[in-house]
């Protein structure tokens, strides 16, 4: 599974109306939740992340989506370190 | 804090989000007490990455990205979890001095006399070639520019090497014989206008993140841009990219002359360029001869896709369009590392990556570069500018050239002719002349017992009883201690201030923040108290603290193509960096080399853009050289070849990153890494014990089995002192650069 975080940035206000769509999406957790920007980092298929950003888009209040980090380990979770 | 592996990984991208926002690492808590930020620069890889160090009470407490440095901010989670390594319990705070086989507590006048008395009479009884310094890109530059002042000028001694010497000795060698002068071209600001990304024996992702991570938004945020990784492991980097090229290990010297031959058959190159501004050479009977285009492309023309798809193993389409997308992009910029340094044909390999660029004129416009990645902190600035090699001198010196000599010693205050005149032992012939030729050495904040290649070879020299080794180092465990006769407590990272110079040719004041602990002192005022105990004049070495070291190199390197005069250390205090040249008080720095109007170089009249002024004709050298194999090749007894590395958890041989309690939990681990196919031919799983075994020992080690490999090949990190990878590894080396092949060597694993 690949590992990316994203900086959400957010029209005033809207934060809260976003977190909830968020929480609803598979393998993402909200690290920090500021006034105009969200933190996601989205834990998901190297194939489905680029779906996954495109989803991100579309959720209410968001302006602008900014990959932060990517790591595509996906030998991990076959490697048993996980 | 118990964390695994996975967790790490996601803290480290929420910990790069946080600090986009400017919010600090996130598994700092949110407020440290932080009462004042201290300007820094980070302590681990060669990327640099400027940082802020948070202090109260005499304790580091935080590190967050430096906005103002050339990293934006941006930092991994090793450096912003530093705090753990400055505290560490196991740090050294007083000196200590073998007795009875144990290290004992002992005074400074202790450590320091007997350690000055056993050089002494070494020198006295076998001369002065009877003792040696093995330094780091660890170093602070002044603490590195000093001992080579101490050891060459002061002691007439030129066994002064290093661990770039394991590292990035062929990309010096690279550069040199390529440009006329080591460092690269451009500056990291090319990451930000490349077109094609040609990453080669780079795992850029793992070992230098905060680059990686940029040049992923560089392809995120541009659908033309195109990432060729040449590897033969599918590394997290290789994951970015539109094109893998799984190579053969060892064949890339076949891969980038058949690039090369494609390109010009493909009428891709640019004569404009070429014709005007390159030179052709080979070798022959040992010495370089003049070459013309067409002699290249006659030499050139065995090197056809289909031949090279049998020697790298790629097939030949992936080569054409890998050429392709070389020659045709708006603007391509190389990468590489220890997978094109650490081989017996590393100079060469750097010198076809260059030539590559030399023949499509890909070099001196913004994201056209062949850029040296490096791996440790203060290789560039420290060790390969200060001329810390056996073999140079200060500012692309090198002790061979008698002119070059007597320039250093009308600089350093010495008779003519004082300097010895050859070369002096580098990194593996030092340690293996250790107890026998070399007496006495001298080790500074480096762990040469674990990261030497075939490293029993070495460590039964360490415990020669008649070699005497004096080590100064910042913590108590590691693996060179054990066969240390005294050890020096060191200040360590921002206990002291100083420089540090980066792969991009930045010079960066890593200010002190904080007290070393105990009786622990910068390095600088050891070298100087041991020096003048040794018999060095004290007039040679008059420096109190690392700011009047600098300002000497400074003046130094104002004689030279370095030239960095204008980095007075209240303008390093007041900015964050500045590339060299950087003559004068009021000059920007220098982005771009060799080129008019760029380079201070390279006269405001010349008549061409572009002067490569270290060759004497003005032109950079394209090379023909052929592929030639590595020095172990797998066989029937060994059919795998064996490749070591490293994780990005861990830094190097793990003194550092095993002190943080998260890194520890996450990965404390070595492995060794299988493709599926092998492992199931030889009814290996996923976390059996495996005895990995080479020509030179064998280690048993939990198996990660999996895709990342190609067949045929294993790979394991060499971060843990546990399980010394380097037992394994081969010391054959470059005959260029001498650095050794620590990449390549043939291997065979079974189940334990």
């Amino acid at each position: 599974m690949a590992i990316a975080s994203f900086v959400l940035q957010m029209e005033p206000g809207r934060g809260a109306e976003a977190a909830a769509a968020l929480s609803r999406v598979p393998g993402l957790t909200l690290e920090f939740s500021g006034e105009q920007n969200l933190v996601a980092v989205v834990e998901r298929a190297s194939a489905e992340l680029p779906q996954v950003e495109s989803g991100l888009k579309e959720v209410p209040g968001v302006l602008c989506v900014i990959t932060a980090y990517l790591n595509i380990e996906d030998e991990l979770e076959a490697a048993g370190s996980c | 804090m118990n964390i695994n592996r996975r967790q790490f990984i996601k803290y480290s991208a929420a910990a790069f989000a946080m600090l986009l926002l400017d919010k600090g690492p996130a598994l700092a808590a949110p407020d440290q007490g932080v009462e004042r930020w201290v300007k820094g620069v980070c302590r681990y890889c060669g990327t640099g990455c400027g940082v802020m160090v948070g202090v109260r009470d005499n304790k580091v407490v935080m590190v967050k990205g430096d906005p103002n440095n050339h990293n934006r901010g941006m930092l991994c989670l090793k450096g912003a979890l530093l705090p753990s390594v400055v505290h560490a319990p196991d740090r050294l705070t007083q000196p200590l001095i073998r007795k009875e086989g144990k290290l004992t507590p002992a005074s400074w006048d202790e450590a320091l006399d007997l350690t000055a008395a056993k050089f002494k009479e070494a020198m006295a009884q076998f001369g002065a070639q009877s003792v040696g310094f093995y330094g780091s890109g660890q170093n602070l530059t002044e603490e590195s520019y000093l001992a080579n002042k101490i050891f060459k000028g002061g002691l007439k001694c030129n066994n002064v090497d290093g661990n770039p010497r394991l590292c990035m000795a062929s990309a010096v060698g690279g550069y040199v014989t390529t440009f006329g002068k080591d460092e690269p071209f451009g500056s990291y600001e090319d990451l930000d206008a490349a077109t094609c990304f040609f990453i080669i024996g780079s795992n850029t992702s793992e070992c230098h993140p905060v680059l990686f991570r940029r040049i992923a938004a560089r392809k995120q945020n541009d659908k033309n841009v195109r990432v060729i990784v040449v590897d033969p492991r599918v590394t997290n980097t290789a994951r970015i990219a539109d094109m893998h090229l799984a190579i053969r290990p060892g064949t890339d010297l076949a891969l980038l002359n058949a690039m090369a031959h494609i390109i010009l058959n493909e009428e891709l190159d640019e004569p404009r360029f070429h014709s005007k501004y390159a030179a052709f050479k080979a070798v022959e009977d040992g010495k370089p001869v003049d070459k013309t285009f067409e002699d290249y492309r006659a030499f050139l023309a065995e090197y056809t896709p289909e031949k090279a798809a049998e020697i790298t193993g790629i097939p030949a389409a992936a080569i054409v369009k890998a050429a392709q997308l070389f020659a045709s992009s708006s603007a391509t910029m190389s990468l590489w590392c220890m997978g094109l340094n650490q081989r017996v044909r590393g100079v060469w390999a750097n010198n076809l990556v260059h030539n590559l660029h030399l023949l499509t004129g890909k070099l001196g416009r913004p994201g056209s570069t062949s850029f040296s990645l490096t791996g440790q902190p203060n290789a560039c600035g420290g060790v390969r500018d200060t001329g810390s090699l056996a073999h140079l001198l200060p500012a692309g010196r090198v002790v061979a050239n008698k002119d070059h000599r007597n320039q250093m010693e009308a600089l350093w205050g010495l008779p003519p002719d004082s300097l010895h005149p050859d070369p002096g032992l580098f990194a593996t012939a030092l340690f293996g002349a250790l107890g026998e030729k070399v007496k006495a050495l001298l080790v500074l904040c480096t762990n040469p017992a674990q990261s030497l290649p075939n490293v029993k070879k070495y460590t039964q020299n360490l415990r020669h009883p008649g070699k005497f080794m004096a080590v100064i180092e910042a913590f108590g465990d590691a693996e060179t201690l054990k066969y240390a006769d005294v050890v020096f407590p060191a200040a360590f990272w921002c206990e002291r201030e100083g420089v540090y110079g980066c792969s991009e040719r930045r010079y960066s004041l890593l200010e002190k923040a904080i007290d070393p602990p105990g009786q622990a002192r910068p390095s600088v005022n050891i070298l100087v108290d041991l020096a003048t105990r040794m018999g060095v004049d004290p007039k040679f070495v008059p420096f109190k603290n690392s700011a009047e070291v600098w300002d000497e190199w400074r003046t130094v390197s104002a004689s030279s193509a370095y030239n960095f005069k204008g980095m007075t250390r209240e303008r390093l205090r007041k900015t964050s960096g500045l590339l060299w040249p950087c003559p004068t008080e009021d000059h920007p720095g220098t982005k771009i080399r060799y080129v008019r109007g760029e380079d201070p170089n390279v006269p405001a009249d010349h008549p061409d853009k572009y002067f490569f002024y270290g060759n004497p004709n003005g032109r950079a050298t394209i090379w023909l050289r052929p592929h030639k194999p590595a020095a172990e090749e797998p066989d029937a007894e060994y059919p795998l070849v064996m490749t070591t590395g490293r994780v990005i958890d861990q830094w190097h041989t793990g003194t550092m990153t095993n002190k943080v309690p998260e890194i520890r939990a996450a990965f404390p681990n070595a492995y060794v890494e299988i493709n599926v196919e092998d492992a199931k031919r030889l009814n290996i799983n996923n976390g059996d014990s495996v005895l990995v075994e080479t020509r030179r020992g064998k280690l048993t080690l939990p198996a990660r089995v999996g895709e990342v490999c190609r067949p045929g090949l294993i790979f394991t990190p060499f971060f843990d002192a546990k399980k010394l990878v380097n037992e394994l590894t081969v010391d054959a080396i470059d005959d260029i650069s001498k650095q050794p092949e620590f990449k390549i060597c043939a291997a065979r694993i079974a189940r334990a």
